[in-house]
């Protein structure tokens, strides 16, 4: 068998171990980030949603969903310019982008609201209700 | 005021997104987009998926606290 078609049937285990430095320490720091996302909406269940945010909760959780959007865009920058390695965990760059799009989404919803008289309009525009019920 | 099923469908795909397994992200973000945009068309708005989905935060997040109250109901036994 030959050397390319030999590591192609170890599969994702030899993807990873030789892969060229860059790509390793990517893939290294995406796994990071991943896990950095979940601490992160653990918390903010606690926090957020168990009970009722102080000040000091939500300037905090406007710092972290800052920092990890930023460091999402710039996993996501490097992964279009140097791809993510395939792994065994089936993991693509539209997943980060995905997990990224959630972010940016929570971070204008609790930080940027949109005001209400805008809100209010596209509600009744789209659903034909001022304001959903719950 | 009744309940939207669309609004709940956007509603219970956006919260399948934060928690689904990484590698359904993108599959999740897909189905969301899909439910904000059927809703856009049904209405003929020319908003964007992006506004809809901001105009719905602050009642997604009611609906995410209901949810979340279920699990801690059911992880603690019913005793919340």
């Amino acid at each position: 068998m030959q050397a390319a078609g030999l590591r192609q049937s170890w599969g994702s285990a030899a993807e990873v171990i030789l892969a060229p430095a860059p790509q390793l320490a990517l893939y290294g720091e995406t796994v990071v980030w991943f896990h950095k996302v979940e601490l992160f909406r653990r918390e903010e269940e606690n926090r957020m949603y168990r009970q009722t945010p102080t000040p000091q909760d939500l300037a905090l959780h406007k710092e972290l969903l800052l920092r990890l959007v930023a460091e999402g865009e710039h996993l996501s920058q490097l992964i279009e310019q140097q791809g993510l390695l395939p792994n065994v965990e089936g993991v693509t760059k539209d997943d980060v982008r995905a997990t990224l799009l959630s972010l940016q989404a929570d971070f204008r919803g609790w930080h940027q609201p949109m005001p209400d008289s805008q809100r209010t309009q596209i509600l009744r525009d789209v659903f034909d209700v001022p304001k959903p019920s719950h | 005021m009744s309940r939207n099923p669309l609004i709940e469908a956007i509603h219970a795909a956006r919260y399948d997104l934060e928690g689904c397994a990484r590698p359904e992200r993108d599959a999740c973000l897909r189905k969301l987009n899909e439910l904000l945009r059927q809703a856009l068309d049904r209405a003929g708005s020319k908003e964007t998926p992006e506004l809809l989905l901001d105009a719905l935060f602050d009642d997604y997040r009611e609906f995410k606290r209901s949810k979340k109250r279920e699990e801690w109901a059911r992880l603690s036994g019913g005793k919340q």
